[in-house]
């Protein structure tokens, strides 16, 4: 019998090797959901029914790389998204004030397309950016993010609600961000479309933060 | 002539014989079914195989090595998932995927088993290429890793006849690899699996 040589065998061994990675087969992502991907996190040493009134604002910051133009979202689009913050924060037990009327807790929209996908951010790296009402806006303290990024990459569509503690502002010295929901996916064509999607994220991002309430 | 005729028959059925009950060298090549253990995917793999050799060292041991793989994927429905401390959740539905890819170096002990049976317990030691992802909606984490794996087992060769090279090849075993994902939460890899295979011998 033909005896078989260990390079023989060693060649055939990594040939095989190779052959059965191709073996990996493409995983099946038809079940996917288009809903959005609903990120929620909060500051750990906040007591959520410390606070009664609240304010957002009626439109919704636009940060994109593509586009600096455009920078706010406004109009029945931005308008049905905020009644929507805003019929979840009054079943919370909260109410809604004028933000001249000194509100404990100031709410902040933003949506943030097609920004250098893949590139790690801490939460709150778009103070600065264009429409984005920083600086003063709720008093002239430096923000604080005291949580770690839930989801690192901004990259295709994401719509982000900050929450900050504007009550114990002066007493931290620093605008605390004390809750944020980032809710992340493709952007549909159709304004309908992304509208639903969005309130539904906003309605799962509150029912999965049972904490925030009055 | 014709009693010459008889004794080459006679000689050439008895070397065929004593050829078949002495294997010198197997090769095989199975179909491989994984049940995972473990939390990561629970669904059963009907996407697996493996293609092995076996060198007989003596009619009842036999060293040689095996490259398997599979493919075990499962989708998960919109759930919340939350950090220890309870500060961070997700929502979404996702598709958990793990690709394994064990080469083993293999030992295997041979006991009596009559005329049509061959059965054997063994191990495979060696490592294993494994990629374990999770794709939700657009995204997708995933990792690539290599760890050791024990593959200890249990099976039978099973003889088409006395005389015929080609052997069934039935087995089932245990594989425990080190592969660990920290962004996945996985410690390690575990799975059961059965296999039915044909072989050729010589």
């Amino acid at each position: 019998m033909k005896k078989i040589t260990f390079p023989l065998i060693a060649v055939i061994g990594i040939a095989a090797v190779f052959t059965l990675q191709s073996c990996e087969k493409n995983p099946d992502t038809s079940q996917l959901s288009a809903a959005f991907v609903v990120a929620t996190s909060r500051a750990s040493t906040v007591n959520f029914s410390d606070y009664s009134t609240y304010f957002i604002s009626d439109t919704i910051s636009y940060v994109s790389n593509t586009n600096s133009n455009d920078t706010i979202i406004t109009g029945p689009a931005a308008a049905q998204i905020i009644s929507e913050i805003k019929a979840n924060m009054d079943a919370n037990g909260y109410t809604f004030v004028a933000r001249n009327q000194n509100p404990d807790l100031g709410l902040k929209a933003l949506a943030i397309k097609n920004v250098n996908a893949g590139v790690v951010y801490p939460p709150g790296w778009w103070w600065g950016y264009p429409g984005y009402p920083g600086g003063c806006y709720w008093g002239c303290y430096p923000p604080y993010y005291p949580m770690p990024p839930v989801a690192y990459k901004y990259s295709v569509g994401d719509f982000i609600t900050e929450t900050f503690d504007v009550k114990n502002a002066e007493t931290n010295n620093n605008l605390q961000s004390i809750w944020y929901m980032q809710l992340s996916g493709v952007l549909s064509s159709t304004d309908a479309t992304n509208v639903t999607r969005t309130t539904d994220g906003i309605d799962q991002a509150f029912k999965q933060s049972p904490y925030f309430k009055k | 002539m014709k009693k010459i005729i008889i004794i080459l028959i006679a000689s050439f059925s008895l070397a065929v014989t004593a050829k078949a009950q002495s294997l010198h060298n197997l090769y095989g090549v199975s179909w491989e079914v994984g049940f995972p253990v473990g939390d990561f995917i629970k669904k059963v793999s009907y996407s697996g195989g493996k293609l092995e050799y076996r060198h007989f060292l003596k009619p009842n041991i036999s060293v040689g090595g095996t490259l398997s793989w599979n493919n075990y994927e499962e989708y998960f429905t919109q759930q919340t998932y939350e950090n220890a401390d309870q500060t961070q959740a997700i929502t979404t539905d996702n598709d958990r995927f793990v690709f394994t890819l064990p080469m083993t170096i293999d030992g295997f002990y041979y006991l009596e088993g009559g005329a049509t049976f061959q059965p054997y317990v063994g191990i495979g030691l060696g490592a294993q290429y494994s990629s374990q992802s999770i794709y939700y909606n657009i995204f997708v984490t995933e990792d690539k890793n290599w760890g050791f794996i024990a593959r200890p087992q249990i099976g039978t060769l099973i003889k088409f006849s006395s005389t015929s090279p080609t052997r069934v090849m039935l087995a089932g075993g245990y594989n425990w690899s080190t592969n660990k994902n920290e962004q996945l939460k996985i410690d390690n890899l575990q799975n059961f699996w059965l296999s039915i295979g044909i072989s050729f011998t010589n």
